[in-house]
């Protein structure tokens, strides 16, 4: 009788905890609707572009106090949302971000879809895209092809990484050692950190973004998540840039100390 | 302080710990214990003071976990990159650690009555060969324990323990111990210091860092993050139930891993291999003990 008791306690603070969450959420957006009808009251003279105009973004970065060089943003248990997606790799391109990558634990991140995504959303950066991991050369091609007056000049390096780029490609990469080092003193953590980088085409990620509510890695290649800060986005549904510019910020206010 | 006490939690905090223990409970929690000279700085006391308070505040930690149903703790008690420290924090700490190994060998009657087993993961060849003798007589004396585990991380970094084990499946290919064909996640997984243990399903971090500073990064791939801004000599039961109330609001969002420590498919070239694993470093931690006798 008592643990029904317990039980019925736990299932009902859980439930309050959700209702909390749900009112908190509601009122923001709330919030948010207000601002912006304040701010279009007030800006009423300027004109008011969507928030996911590159351009005008491009225009205006914030300026975080450090940028990361690797992003990599994880999809978590989210539907994707190839347009938000595109908006993060259109973001990243003022503050310098060097390479982005896609995450996704589920596999349904198709790097196809997210090239025509960005053909579809913001045409504009093609010119500025290296396209990594996961994007057939004959897409590499195609996006050349549909640079028009631009030449190609790219400034950041976009990638999609699946489940079989975590534990499964470590594992690999033992695999492969076995055959090219005859010598085990030869391996260090130097040698398995080259063979990885180099195989995955990427370097370690200084920042991850982690969406949805639930805090973890989802298993992204352990090996590269030395150093990475996680920070979590509620969702990348409909993201906005101050979204994104704040935990750029929230980033770059973090001094690591490497043990010392 | 004792590594054994008394539980700390009222009767209300305790209240809570049984309504906790209704619904999913990690198996398994690692913490990363940050904030310690942080707090010492806040206190106006000496560093060490400050890592001190935190061994303590690892005894009443424990406590509640046993209290809520988490039979398996580790800890990151001290990183290869601690190294870099300044030569007198890094000796004062390895003097924290030789009294505290010591007065847990005094405990040795508490310890085996409440079935303790404590583990020390890490490259223990960095450690002073006299903290290593004491890590090792520890060990040795609660290997056999089962009641709860206890994991202290020392002279450890994750990428140090992968690569360690890649050389052993690596050496035991060339060997003709097992065959490439043997290389799985699972394999690779029961070649690293945490062979013995499930994964952990919640890993609290303190202080208000985000990231896992080479910590467990193969075990805790699919595991559930808790950051909190708390230091770690701050940490209270009411941050543990936290945690845990909201791990038990995820667990079933979290990536299952298909692969588990233990083998489905019997083979037996596998188990003589990694059985020759665990005897090696049972061996490594008997001739530490016996070098000193």
């Amino acid at each position: 009788m008592t643990q029904i008791f317990l039980k019925l306690l736990l299932l009902l603070s859980h439930a309050l905890y959700s209702v909390l969450l749900m009112v908190q959420s509601n009122w923001c957006a709330v919030f948010k609707k207000c601002r912006r009808i304040c701010e279009s009251v007030i800006l009423f003279d300027k004109p008011i572009l969507p928030e996911s105009d590159s351009i005008n973004l491009l225009e205006h970065p914030q300026v975080p106090l450090k940028i990361p060089n690797h992003l990599v943003i994880i999809i978590g248990n989210e539907p994707i949302s190839y347009c938000d997606l595109v908006n993060f790799i259109t973001w990243s391109l003022p503050h310098g971000i060097a390479f982005i990558s896609f995450y996704d634990h589920k596999n349904g991140l198709i790097a196809d879809l997210l090239f025509k995504a960005v053909v579809k959303c913001n045409k504009n950066i093609l010119s500025l895209i290296k396209w990594g991991r996961a994007f057939e050369e004959s897409l590499k091609i195609s996006s050349k092809q549909m640079i028009n007056g631009f030449k190609w000049s790219p400034k950041i390096k976009v990638s999609v990484l699946t489940k079989e780029d975590s534990k499964s490609f470590f594992v690999d990469t033992v695999v492969r050692l076995c055959s090219t080092t005859c010598d085990i003193s030869l391996i260090n953590e130097s040698i398995i950190d080259e063979c990885i980088k180099s195989s995955l085409l990427t370097s370690e990620p200084d920042l991850a973004i982690v969406c949805g509510n639930t805090s973890s890695s989802f298993g992204f290649q352990p090996w590269l998540t030395r150093v990475t800060e996680f920070l979590m986005l509620p969702t990348h549904h409909n993201i906005r840039i101050k979204d994104f510019n704040k935990i750029l910020c929230q980033y770059g206010a973090v001094e690591q100390r490497f043990g010392k | 302080m004792s590594w054994i006490r008394d539980c700390s939690l009222n009767a209300f905090q305790s209240f809570c710990a049984r309504v906790l223990r209704c619904g999913p409970i990690p198996n398994h929690v690692a913490f990363i214990m940050d904030g310690n000279r942080r707090y010492a700085k806040k206190k106006n006391v000496q560093k060490v003071k400050g890592h001190s308070m935190g061994f303590d505040k690892l005894a009443e930690t424990l406590q509640w976990c046993l209290e809520l149903g988490i039979y398996e703790v580790t800890v990151y008690a001290f990183s290869i990159e601690n190294f870099k420290r300044t030569a007198e924090e890094v000796s004062s700490l390895f003097e924290l650690m030789r009294e505290k190994f010591n007065r847990l060998l005094e405990e040795e009657d508490k310890l085996m009555e409440q079935g303790v087993c404590i583990r020390v993961i890490g490259n223990l060849t960095l450690l002073p060969a006299d903290l290593v003798t004491l890590i090792a007589k520890a060990v040795l004396l609660t290997k056999d324990n089962s009641r709860a585990f206890l994991n202290v991380a020392i002279s450890y970094t994750s990428q140090d323990e992968m690569c360690e084990a890649a050389k052993l499946i690596i050496d035991g290919v060339h060997k003709n111990l097992i065959t490439v064909e043997d290389i799985t996640i699972e394999l690779f997984s029961r070649c690293l210091y945490t062979s013995q243990s499930p994964d952990p399903e919640l890993l609290i971090r303190t202080s208000g860092e985000t990231r896992l500073s080479d910590f467990l990064l193969w075990q805790v791939s699919n595991s559930y993050l808790h950051f909190t801004d708390v230091l770690w000599p701050e940490f209270s039961a009411w941050h543990l139930f936290w945690a845990v109330f909201l791990y038990q609001r995820h667990c079933d969002s979290l990536p299952k891993d298909n692969t588990s420590h233990v083998c489905e498919n019997e083979n037996s070239r596998v188990d003589k291999f990694i059985k020759s694993i665990e005897d090696k470093r049972l061996e490594f931690l008997k001739s530490a003990v016996s070098s000193v006798v």
